[in-house]
């Protein structure tokens, strides 16, 4: 039977940050995570994620270019795409009304029932 | 199978006919050659050789199956038929052949007068080829006859059991699944099939429905109960859930009742506090007098050690209490204690000796948990020392610092195993059962450990861990005898400048105090009862340092603050040193006043001291931005309980990076080091380390700008954090799992 989960990417260079949200939110999305974000873009060809949520501070390629590479990719630029960023908190997040540099912003220290609740927003 | 046999049957049917043809075959010959052998032998006896040849050859004519030969030991008589047609004459070999052992058949001729007389012989040469034919013929004919009649009696055997085994079964198929058995409907078993098998399944099919029914109504009904008690056990839960939240809440509230109450006893009580060394100031009292005045100040400070204390415990109790160590000599605090209880210890005749490690022996503590420790247990220790005795206090440096605190006195054996239990006491009429409690409290807080042993024999130990002093912060100049207890003393000697200072205080006692504590002149002190009056004050004449309150009626501390700065910006005045004053000494406190733009927050009470040593100019720096950031980590960190499996490698990982971080420190990569503490930073906020998250923004923040001295302070501060923080697992609500 085909699953009807949802498949997140997600691309940060800690990994402690997937252990979070394996814990938090891995019981109701499926999660494919690298650290490798030079990588991602054929990762996410591959895996045809359903949404993708991406660090932006990581030391080869940061979150914007790689953005940038989701959007020219043909096979990725119709998935929904967020930063998952410390850069801001919950309530920034909040005031800039979920846009953090033109794209979909998620704060790294927002709590996981609003982080399940933006995700879902994602998805639809 | 059935199949297989049939051509099982047909092969060995076939098989058998061959043989059968064969047989026959053979026997044919046989009598041909009998035939043959008389006929010669009347042609013989009638001597007409033309005769005999001629019979043989008629009747073989029509034979395909057999050549003849006829050999005459005669050779004349051969000699007529050699040219004979069909017929081979061997005559001229002498040799007889006297066997069939090339398939041919033989028989030797006998005379009819003399049957020992043998004449010739007659050979017979049989074709295989038209025998085998013959016999190939026989067999498939008996082999399509067996077929055909296989096919016959299959046929009838098919329909058979269509009629009477499939059509039956199809009916009874049909019915089952018309079926409703729940409201007691049953099989009945096709016409004619009642008294067969058939007949009897159909009866045990509705024998199988109605148990299977009766075992449904069985399991409904429990499942029914089961929901029937799920609901109730998920109402009762709900209930209990109500009332733990209303409880919670009622808690809530009376622990924050309490903390006003509290917190508001502080602003009086520091006033009182302060007045027998204003009044000192102006007159030199009597030894009445005086004795009268340090009883004031004596009690009034005990109270409000222990109104803060009492603040500080609930804070340590919930865990939000933020650790704020300090380099101090814990020997010579140790030395100051003992001398306050000289007086006591000499009424019992107890004395103190002190060893271990020579002076100064340094900790990263706090100093007033440090007092509040040493001095409840050495307080402690002379009441139950026996009298005549000694109380031992040994201070030994290393990691970690060791205090070792004996009296000859075993604690009484009710009390051994809750001795460090809230509300344990035992034989005083005013214990709180607090003391023992608290010690502990304050030296799991600043990440060090109380532990005791006792025995009628031994007496009784008591141990205190603290956290060493780092090598390289040691201080280099040996710091006084230690701030062991608050001094009432004024302070004599600062030079204060001239300048123009604004109170701004609700409170008048607080506000008589202050104005009290400040000399005028060289002062020039101005008043005003709320933020409102502060801000109409700057407009009138620009203070050089501002006092202000925080929480006043009509216009707080906050936005008073704001509206000064925008004046004095909008003007462009110098901006005035405005430091917030407030009876909030906690941490958080601490933060939101510089966040907000004092240059300095200043904690209710201070002595006249501090303030002097403020003003003139000794401690007050004119940004906060340039002032070392106090380091407070949180002892405990709550974590999510779904996480706090998890924790120990995340910690691991996260020390791992701190590593990383001090050596970029040390290399002087301050990008790296940026990088490192966002990492961190991000990491920390969602695993809920708020303190550590909180650091590690403001290494991200003040990575290009900052000292790389000050930048380390936090590294260590971090490394401590991380060795020692106790995380605890923190219930979680439903809604996030789910």
């Amino acid at each position: 039977m085909m699953s009807t989960r949802k498949k997140i990417l997600v691309i940060d260079d800690d990994e402690a940050v997937f252990g979070y949200l394996q814990t938090k939110i891995g019981c109701l999305y499926d999660l494919v995570t690298t650290t490798e974000a030079g990588l991602a873009v054929d990762l996410a060809v591959r895996v045809e994620p359903d949404l993708i949520l991406c660090d932006i501070d990581m030391p080869d390629i940061n979150g914007g270019e790689l953005s940038v590479k989701f959007r020219e990719c043909e096979y990725t630029r119709h998935i929904p795409f967020a930063y998952l960023t410390s850069f801001v908190s919950p309530r920034e997040v909040r005031d800039l009304r979920g846009n953090v540099g033109g794209r979909h912003g998620i704060a790294k220290a927002t709590p996981a029932p609003e982080m399940i609740e933006m995700i879902e927003q994602l998805l639809q | 199978m059935a199949v297989v046999a049939g051509g099982l049957s047909l092969a060995v049917t076939m098989a058998v006919t061959r043989d059968r043809a064969e047989t026959n075959s053979a026997r044919e010959l046989g009598e041909l050659l009998d035939t043959v052998e008389s006929t010669v032998q009347i042609a013989c006896f009638v001597e007409d050789q033309a005769l005999a040849a001629e019979v043989v050859r008629g009747m073989l004519k029509n034979s395909k199956v057999l050549g003849v030969a006829i050999r005459a030991n005669n050779r004349e008589l051969a000699s007529r038929y050699r040219a004979s047609p069909g017929a081979a004459d061997t005559a001229e070999s002498s040799e007889f052949v006297s066997s069939a052992a090339d398939g041919r058949l033989v028989r030797s001729v006998a005379s009819p007068f003399d049957p020992a007389q043998i004449v010739g012989e007659i050979v017979l040469d049989p074709d295989p080829a038209a025998i085998s034919r013959r016999v190939a013929d026989d067999a498939q004919f008996v082999g399509l006859l067996l077929g055909a009649q296989w096919l016959v009696i299959g046929g009838g055997l098919l329909v058979l059991v269509l009629l009477n085994v499939v059509r039956p079964i199809k009916v009874i198929s049909d019915r089952l699944h018309r079926m409703d058995a729940e409201v007691g409907e049953r099989l009945s078993p096709p016409a004619g099939q009642e008294g067969t098998e058939i007949g009897r399944l159909v009866g045990d099919i509705n024998t199988l429905a109605s148990r299977l029914v009766v075992a449904i109504g069985h399991a409904t009904e429990q499942t029914r109960q089961l929901q029937e008690a799920k609901g109730q056990v998920d109402a009762q839960a709900r209930q209990l859930e109500a009332k733990n939240a209303a409880l919670a809440r009622a808690m809530q509230v009376q622990e924050e009742v309490e903390r006003i109450a509290r917190h508001d006893l502080k602003t009086p009580l520091n006033s009182i506090a302060a007045i027998p060394a204003l009044l000192r100031r102006n007159r030199q009292p009597d030894e009445a007098e005086e004795a009268l005045l340090s009883m004031i100040e004596s009690s009034a400070r005990r109270v409000l050690r222990m109104v803060s204390l009492s603040l500080d415990l609930f804070r340590m109790e919930e865990g939000s209490y933020a650790f704020s160590p300090k380099a101090f000599d814990i020997a010579a605090l140790v030395r100051g204690v003992t001398r306050e209880l000289a007086e006591e210890a000499r009424a019992k005749a107890v004395d103190f000796r002190i060893g271990g490690s020579e002076p100064p022996v340094f900790v990263r503590a706090e100093e007033t948990l440090c007092y509040s420790i040493l001095a409840n247990l050495l307080k402690n220790a002379v009441e139950a020392a026996p009298e005549g005795t000694t109380v031992d206090v040994s201070v030994e440096a290393g990691d970690p610092v060791r205090l070792r605190l004996h009296n000859d006195g075993a604690v009484p054996l009710p009390v051994r195993a809750s001795f460090f239990e809230k509300y344990a006491t035992y034989g005083k009429s005013r214990g709180t059962g607090l003391g023992t409690y608290s010690a502990r409290l304050m030296a799991r807080v600043q990440h060090g450990e109380l532990t005791m042993e006792t025995s009628e024999t031994a007496g009784t130990t008591l141990d205190l861990e603290l956290l060493p002093l780092p090598e390289w912060d040691v201080p280099r100049e040996e710091p006084g005898a230690g701030p062991v207890v608050p001094t009432a003393s004024p302070g004599a000697g600062e030079t204060v400048p001239a300048l123009h200072i604004l109170l701004v205080d609700d409170d008048p006692d607080n506000m008589l105090i202050m104005k009290l504590f400040l000399p005028s002149p060289p002062l020039e002190v101005e008043t005003a009862v709320n933020g409102r009056e502060a801000v109409e004050a700057c407009r009138v004449r620009r203070p050089d340092v501002v006092f202000m309150d925080l929480e006043m009626p009509v216009m707080g501390g906050f936005e008073a603050l704001k509206r000064i700065r925008e004046l004095q910006a909008e003007r462009g005045e110098a901006p005035s040193r405005i430091v917030a004053f407030s009876a909030h000494d906690d941490e958080a406190s601490r933060r939101r006043s510089v966040a907000a733009g004092f240059d300095l927050h200043l904690s209710k009470p201070s002595s006249q001291n501090e303030i002097l040593a403020l003003l003139a100019g000794s401690g007050f720096r004119s940004r906060s931005a340039d002032v070392v950031p106090e380091v407070l980590p949180e002892t405990t960190v709550w974590v999510d309980e779904d996480l706090f499996e998890a924790i120990p490698g995340f910690l691991e990982s996260r020390r791992a990076l701190a590593a990383l971080l001090r050596q970029s420190l040390r290399a002087g990569d301050r990008e790296s080091l940026r990088q490192l503490a966002h990492k961190l930073k991000g990491s920390f906020g969602m695993y809920g380390f708020k303190w550590a998250a909180q650091i590690c923004r403001e290494l991200e923040d003040k990575h290009r700008s900052a000292d790389l001295k000050l930048l380390a302070l936090q590294v260590d501060a971090l490394d401590q954090h991380l060795a020692h923080v106790k995380v605890r697992p923190r219930a979680q609500g439903r809604d996030v799992s789910h």
